[in-house]
């Protein structure tokens, strides 16, 4: 498979439906994993870092990703800053293994449920991304993988630290796990920052669309836990598939309370962003992520019958800039993305002719 | 354009926080710029600083019993302190008497329990295997059941007994 397979669809966690999808867009679980013999990469040499590149790739290459289908290695250092971007929209790597120096690079597997930095903050981050609630057979998935590459490669352990990483913060499991909520109908409401207060009180972590620093956009929430040491990998899960059921009931509530009791505002918001999505001939990406996620929950609450829902789900990863721009096959301005941007859009909704692609 | 920035308010705020402090939520909406200048940015390394500065922090016993460096990637204490990352395996070990406090504020606990390398399996295996008869053994005394005190007592003799042999076997094997 070559890049350009990554312009006709999204992931999997995207397209796919898994369990409570309607709210849970994805469920990911990362692990971080560094050699044993080799200092970590702020203390690296530029030689033990080609050296750290190399051992992770053979042992990449020596095991199969997923028992079947194609799978894509991306070297970044010898890569254009828009393939970075690429993969960064698409949830594949970091903003720091996007924005980092040097021998680095990604590996995934065709439908993007598995991914492995090279080089990022620690030697080697694996994650496992999989649609709607699942976050037992990402881990599964992720802990095998782990398994499977322990024979290959001596990772830096302590009996008492576990894992042993460059940041103190991740020490211990190494785990993050984590799941993307569209929460619409609580920020319509204006009731999340109750769910934040009460997230954040028993130490999980509200992040935005794209993570770390990013502000919510398209009313997506990631959350996650802080703590990697002291729990096992399966209580730290545990607290998650605690929590996030009650998330999704309270969205779900918020939902039927608007459709019963206050469904002409809510009707008004869902046509409103329908019409605009349909008309605009010019659009930011900020407006769009805004404008997709009323129109996503119009889908989900049966307003919007006739869209199909996983054609709006890659509208939030295939209006983004870079994707833009490798589907235009140029560099776009701002001004030019925001009318390839609105042109897509109609075609993807199907209020214009077919897609080309 | 979104939100001004609260500082200079002339760009866009593009960083955002949300701090909840005693139930009370501030939040700060800051350009690049803005937040670079004010340390913002990277604020998990000054978190860090501030606890190795906090007087409930590790003591002037701890900071004693540490080394300037780390013998083996050269990392000084100085550069963990401020950056607040290892610089390699060693380093855990070398700036464990600092670092154990630190890693209870911020984990609650210091001693992992998860999953671990193969290498290590067995060896952990036994040792949270007679960490849970021994938990079980200092709860019974202290609440005074001291009849199962004994059995647990002779539990854990056993278990010592049969991890010593298992490890003496173990050795006569590689022997041969």
């Amino acid at each position: 498979m070559n890049l350009d397979d990554l312009l006709t669809q999204s992931g999997e966690w995207l397209r796919g439906v898994g369990p409570d999808s309607d709210i849970v867009i994805s469920s990911r679980v990362r692990l971080a994993r560094n050699l044993a013999r080799l200092p970590f990469l702020t203390r690296a040499s530029d030689e033990q870092r080609v050296e750290i590149h190399s051992e992770v790739r053979q042992a990449l290459n020596r095991i199969r990703l997923v028992p079947n289908g194609g799978h894509c290695y991306v070297n970044l250092a010898e890569s254009s800053e828009l393939t970075s971007r690429l993969l960064l929209e698409r949830h594949l790597i970091s903003r720091e293994l996007a924005g980092g120096t040097g021998g680095r690079g990604v590996l995934f597997n065709r439908t993007e449920v598995i991914s492995l930095m090279v080089n990022e903050e620690d030697h080697l981050r694996m994650q496992a991304m999989r649609a709607g609630f699942q976050l037992d057979e990402a881990w599964d998935q992720i802990a095998s993988l782990d398994d499977r590459l322990d024979r290959l490669l001596t990772f830096a352990f302590s009996e008492q630290f576990g894992y042993l990483t460059a940041c103190p913060t991740n020490v211990g499991t190494g785990m993050r796990a984590s799941v993307m909520l569209h929460l619409p109908a609580l920020v319509f409401t204006k009731q999340i920052d109750k769910v934040f207060a009460s997230v954040t009180k028993i130490n999980l972590a509200v992040r935005g669309f794209y993570g770390e620093g990013t502000q919510a956009s398209g009313d997506f929430y990631q959350i996650s836990n802080q703590v990697t040491l002291g729990l096992a990998e399966e209580e730290i899960l545990a607290i998650l598939k605690r929590v996030v059921p009650k998330i999704v009931t309270y969205e779900r509530e918020v939902r039927d309370h608007l459709l019963d009791k206050d469904r002409l505002r809510l009707e008004d918001k869902i046509w409103r962003a329908y019409g605009l999505l349909h008309s605009a001939r010019t659009i930011s990406s900020e407006e769009t992520m805004d404008l997709l996620s009323a129109v996503r929950l119009g889908v989900n609450v049966g307003l919007l019958s006739d869209l199909d829902i996983s054609r709006v789900n890659e509208l939030f990863i295939l209006t983004q800039p870079a994707h833009l721009q490798r589907m235009e096959k140029r560099p776009l301005d701002a001004p030019e993305r925001d009318a390839a941007r609105a042109e897509f859009i109609r075609r993807q909704l199907g209020f214009l002719d077919p897609p080309r692609r | 354009m979104g939100k001004l920035c609260q500082s200079c308010k002339k760009r866009e705020a593009k960083i955002h926080f949300t701090e909840i402090k005693d139930s009370h939520k501030t939040e700060l909406h800051l350009c690049e710029a803005c937040a670079h200048e004010k340390n913002f940015v990277m604020n998990f390394p000054s978190f860090l600083s501030e606890i190795v500065k906090d007087p409930d922090g590790p003591g002037s016993a701890e900071m004693e019993a540490v080394p300037a460096t780390c013998p083996d990637c050269g990392l000084a204490y100085d550069d963990f302190k401020s950056k607040g990352r290892m610089g390699c395996a060693r380093c855990y070990d070398v700036f464990a008497p600092v670092l154990v406090p630190l890693l209870e504020k911020v984990h609650g606990k210091s001693a992992h329990t998860g999953k671990a390398p193969d290498r290590f399996r067995d060896e952990i295996q036994s040792r949270r295997e007679l960490q849970a008869v021994d938990d079980e053994l200092q709860k019974a005394i202290a609440e005074e059941q001291y009849e199962k005190a004994a059995q647990l007592r002779d539990r854990l003799r056993d278990l010592k007994a049969r991890q010593g042999a298992n490890e003496a076997t173990e050795d006569a094997e590689e022997g041969t």
